[in-house]
């Protein structure tokens, strides 16, 4: 392995894009090369401190209002001239156009806008017609089985397996604050050959749901955590599944269904399972 | 927010097509109205200052919503910092065309060599590492961060604020993902070298 050509590796490594085999090819290489060791030490020390300590500069309020206000005073999909010519002012200073009504308010319509805008609202119609069709539970746990391991092999296909790369749980998890309904439990078993990789949002049965990845070996573990619904047991047994040679298994602690997907052996998703279940009873 | 019976009359006025806008208007902002922090902190970083970062938001968010209809989801976050990303190119060819020159790759693998770049806070160099505490780490890595070229400065504000994919960035900063790859590491070597120049060999960790 060319030292020199791995930092481009060793940064892709770190932020948690990398291919498996690339992976795993490059960890053999760090177990025996000092200066990539090194390295690597110094990138994600650097990564940690750029996440932790480069400010975040949140939107204003003024800026929130202004563009609120923008919204509320004008229709989607306008590309007219007027609104051109309206664009301009209203970048600078939207607040004096509520008042007086030129532009916004006294435009005329015409039937290229009216068009536009028909077709753009029937384009967002067929988008959101598609994705509840793709959402609608096929009846059961076997429908949400299926929507599980789809999930799993569009994360290994997309290039998207993590939203929030990080091995450390104290990261993870409070990412998903705010995003999803439930708090997962979320730990690191890298000691009993289980380690955190990352998160994800991803989409399941109609709502957001948090998706954590963990690397057992060469095998990948996707694992969601799907909010309990009203009127649904509250602890559950694990149960099996096998689809389309993906292994699943799903139980339901507290408010939590977790589904685990994975083409590691189903004894290895049950002792995955055994480890979160002490996580979570740990956590109380 | 905007109080609701404001918000209706103002609709009512734009008879006769107002009847069906404000359904996809209520899109827009569902999809796009919870990403404008993030619209801003990218903004805030590539324009340097605050006020012309809130009018090129303002004005990226007046472009996403005429364009909107080109909306295909569901990313909506990477779809709309791609027009904030240009927006901010826009404002910036005009304001600090000087920045955008060093985007060709040469220039910046240039740049990346050369031993000396800018002088970062020149005070630091007499306060003995020992003494630098977690503010002036904080500073020095926002400092050095805030001096680096465009091009890096943009992905690793990205990547490392911003916690984007690769995928991502490389839609929003219009790259392919290779040069998404040797842009952040070249960026973060860069970053590397002026941060053990400055604090003595050892970087700001611990943060």
């Amino acid at each position: 392995m060319d030292c020199d050509r791995n930092t481009t590796l060793l940064n892709a490594y770190i932020d948690g894009e990398l291919d498996l085999s690339s992976t795993l090819t490059l960890e053999g290489h760090l177990a025996g090369c000092r200066s990539c060791k090194d390295k690597y030490g110094r990138l994600a020390d650097l990564t940690a401190d750029l996440r932790n300590g480069l400010e975040r500069y949140p939107a204003p309020s003024e800026l929130r209002e202004r563009v609120t206000l923008m919204l509320a005073a004008r229709p989607a999909s306008s590309a007219t001239t007027a609104a051109e010519a309206a664009g301009g002012a209203l970048v600078v200073m939207p607040m004096t156009r509520r008042g007086g009504d030129q532009g916004v308010g006294g435009r005329k319509w015409g039937r290229r806008q009216f068009l536009a805008l028909a077709a753009s609202i029937a384009g967002v119609a067929v988008v959101s017609g598609a994705t509840t069709y793709w959402l609608m539970p096929r009846g059961e746990a076997h429908g949400m089985a299926d929507e599980v391991v789809a999930s799993h092999i569009r994360s290994l296909m997309a290039s998207h397996l993590t939203d929030i790369a990080s091995a450390d749980q104290h990261t993870v998890k409070p990412w998903f604050d705010g995003k999803v309904d439930v708090a997962p439990t979320v730990a690191d078993y890298s000691n009993q050959g289980f380690a955190l990789m990352g998160g994800r949002l991803d989409y399941l049965d109609r709502r957001p749901v948090a998706a954590l990845v963990y690397r057992h070996r060469a095998h990948l573990i996707n694992m969601f955590a799907c909010p309990v619904r009203a009127g649904e047991e509250r602890e559950t047994k694990p149960e099996a599944l096998s689809i389309r040679g993906y292994n699943v298994l799903y139980w339901t602690a507290g408010d939590v269904t977790y589904w685990a997907v994975s083409d590691a052996s189903p004894a290895d998703l049950q002792t995955f399972r055994n480890l979160v279940q002490e996580a979570t009873d740990s956590r109380g | 927010m905007t109080d609701p019976t404001q918000r209706d009359a103002l609709a009512q006025r734009d008879a006769p097509t107002q009847r069906d806008a404000p359904t996809q208007r209520d899109a827009f902002e569902q999809l796009m109205l919870p990403h404008l922090d993030d619209a801003f902190n990218l903004a805030r970083w590539l324009t340097g200052n605050r006020s012309d970062a809130e009018d090129v938001v303002q004005e990226a968010y007046l472009k996403a919503l005429k364009h909107f209809a080109t909306y295909r989801g569901p990313e909506a976050r990477a779809w709309l910092l791609t027009i904030v990303r240009r927006c901010c190119f826009s404002w910036l060819k005009v304001n600090r065309s000087q920045q955008l020159t060093f985007m060709e790759d040469e220039a910046i693998a240039e740049i990346a060599g050369r031993p000396t770049v800018v002088a970062l806070h020149p005070r630091a160099v007499e306060t003995p590492e020992t003494q630098l505490n977690d503010k002036e780490r904080r500073k020095h890595l926002n400092s050095a961060v805030e001096n680096l070229p465009l091009a890096y400065r943009e992905v690793v504000v990205l990547r490392d604020l911003q916690g984007l994919s690769y995928k991502e960035i490389a839609e929003i900063a219009e790259i392919p993902i290779g040069t998404v790859m040797s842009r952040l590491a070249r960026g973060r070597d860069h970053l590397l070298k002026h941060l053990e120049q400055r604090l003595g060999g050892e970087v700001a960790h611990g943060l």
